[in-house]
């Protein structure tokens, strides 16, 4: 894996060019995609297009931004006027928005290289990326082995070499978990710092865009470029800049040990995280043992509050104003029907079909609201945590990257979750980075949540976690570019 | 626990057609996700404050601006008409030629 500040490094000591870079990360998804499937479309002439002008600034001597020539994969539901944005479903194989995303406005604005849209599961709901409509991607790491999800593709493109970075989304864990198990950083914004405006939604209170790096440091500098206040979403407020403050300094930090996201792990992730927590106490970090009791009921109540966002959300796609059509119909009724069941996978109509169930007449105070009062005790939980501890960790995942195989109910494969999803319910940001592998070499996922706005803290932590142990759990898989 | 024929009326409510679906297994899925959120029933939210917030939604200044050209926003409609006037989607309609 190479990093922002390395292909920075190149482009400004004029060592390679931006062209010549694309190229090679353009040339090596168009080898590896057949099998891989990080990519859903290449956009090679757009990313040599981009390349060759920030080469021209270059030739001008014009300072360059951090992210200027440095190829990246965006996953599949931020619009980007022009390219197709499928949201891996046949529902949008042909949607070409009119629009940019906010976050692509940004990136273009900082002279980022698109090498293409990353693979996701369908409408962001899954935990393997099984549910593609245009297939699943492998984990580099191990091919037989699912790169997680949502934001599969993504990931896999960072940890495969085939992309710098990555701009995945987070509904519950949707950069976290994907990040954990192809061994990469992922950090999920605070529900705010980052615009979503043309972001496809699924479930939109829990949503976030967020990078997917190849260490701590190029996770901030992605985070500087998108985070900023948007007038088009209005939950946005941005968040302060924080690469040029990170010291990896953590002598003082109070982390926080929640003993509840440590019960019924395998040895191995809980032995990883428990050394990560050493190795930070030994930085100069103090650590401190918490309870966090709201975290069972966690996953129940996100699973209540996202199938019923997804249900009305995705009421849209009807089939008249974009996307799939049904051919064969009866009437104008049945013409929506079909169009709607032609057009979703399964998993999306299981959780359409729940969301419907939680919101409907005789099941809404006992499903719907109380979630949301659940949300409401579940974030307070974590600000009176934050009043003693200035961040805290756990696993990002109770397992490493599951089989392609494996053959789990929808409950089981829910739980994959259970460590990231109250982050989402309560807005709050959390970074995912490597912190051990697992004895047939899997990586394992340490994850640092913190206050509000204060992704500076995390961050640092995690920064001082890398330094700590040398960077010796950033290992690049086998394949892609490395510079 | 639901049954095949609740599923069915849940797709009714969802515009959703499960043609080829084989229900009792959809039944016994959904049914499991079902009966593991009704975890939530078992909270007890006594001593919890769950109307304090002092977070507030920012609104953004009403300003009037052009629109998106009506040709740009059906163009990804699977039918639509445009014309001097403007546009407006087609919706479809059994045997009528395209």
């Amino acid at each position: 894996m190479t990093s922002i500040t390395r292909i920075h490094e190149l482009l400004v000591s004029k060592k390679a060019s931006a062209a010549e870079i694309a190229e090679q990360y353009v040339a090596a998804a168009e080898r590896d995609n057949p099998e891989m499937k990080a990519y859903i479309t290449i956009t090679r002439e757009a990313a040599l297009s981009a390349a060759r002008a920030v080469d021209e600034k270059i030739a001008r001597g014009e300072e360059l931004s951090p992210l200027a020539g440095v190829p990246f994969n965006m996953k599949d539901l931020i619009s980007t006027a022009g390219v197709r944005t499928t949201c891996a479903s046949k529902m949008l194989e042909d949607y070409v928005p009119f629009y940019d995303a906010a976050v692509w406005e940004a990136l273009q604005t900082q002279d980022a290289v698109m090498v293409g849209k990353g693979n996701m599961d369908e409408f962001a709901m899954g935990s393997t990326n099984k549910t593609s409509y245009f297939g699943a991607p492998l984990n580099p790491r191990d091919k037989s082995r699912v790169p997680g999800g949502s934001s599969g593709g993504v990931a896999a493109a960072v940890a495969g070499g085939t992309a710098v970075y990555g701009i995945g989304s987070d509904t519950g864990g949707s950069i976290r978990q994907p990040a954990a198990y192809c061994g990469v950083v992922g950090l999920k914004p605070t529900y705010g710092a980052v615009s979503r405006y043309g972001l496809i939604a699924f479930a939109s209170s829990l949503d976030q865009i967020g990078p997917i790096t190849a260490n701590v440091r190029d996770a901030a500098i992605v985070l500087d470029a998108i985070s900023d206040k948007d007038s088009r979403d209005m939950t946005s407020r941005g968040t302060a800049k924080v690469a040029d403050r990170l010291t990896g300094e953590v002598r003082g930090l109070k982390i926080g040990i929640a003993r509840e996201f440590f019960e019924n792990l395998p040895s191995e992730i809980e032995n990883s995280v428990t050394a990560s927590a050493k190795a930070l106490e030994n930085a100069g970090a103090q650590l401190v043992d918490v309870s966090f009791p709201m975290v069972r009921y966690g996953l129940p109540t996100y699973y209540i509050l996202a199938c019923a966002e997804a249900s009305s959300n995705l009421g849209r796609y009807d089939g008249l104003r974009f996307g799939h059509r049904a051919e064969d119909f009866r009437n104008l009724e049945d013409f929506i029907r079909k169009t709607r069941s032609e057009g979703f996978g399964a998993e999306v109509k299981r959780r359409i079909l729940l969301g419907t169930y939680v919101l409907s007449s005789g099941y809404y105070d006992a499903f719907y609201n109380k979630a949301q009062q659940l949300r409401r005790a579940i974030s307070n939980d974590f600000a009176k945590l934050f009043g003693t501890v200035d961040c805290l960790l756990t696993p990002t995942t109770p397992s490493t990257a599951l089989r392609f195989d494996a053959r789990l109910s929808p409950v089981e494969m829910y739980m994959t979750d259970i460590c990231t999803v109250p982050i989402n319910i309560a807005g709050v940001p959390a970074i995912s980075f490597p912190c051990g592998f697992d004895g047939e070499g899997l990586p394992i996922g340490a994850q640092l949540i913190g206050r509000k706005f204060d992704e500076a803290t995390i961050l640092n932590a995690a920064l001082a976690f890398e330094n700590a142990t040398a960077s010796e759990f950033l290992r690049p898989a086998n394949g892609g570019v490395s510079l | 626990m639901i049954t095949a024929d609740g599923l069915l009326k849940l797709a009714s409510l969802s515009k959703l057609s499960l043609d080829g679906i084989d229900l009792d297994e959809m039944a016994r899925d959904i049914g499991g996700v079902i009966d593991f959120a009704n975890e939530v029933s078992t909270a007890d939210l006594t001593g919890f404050d769950l109307t304090e917030t002092d977070e507030r939604s920012p609104l953004r200044e009403d300003i009037v601006a052009p629109s998106v050209p009506v040709e740009t926003i059906l163009s990804n409609a699977g039918e639509a008409v445009t014309d001097g006037n403007g546009g407006f989607f087609v919706a479809p309609v059994k045997g009528a030629a395209k």
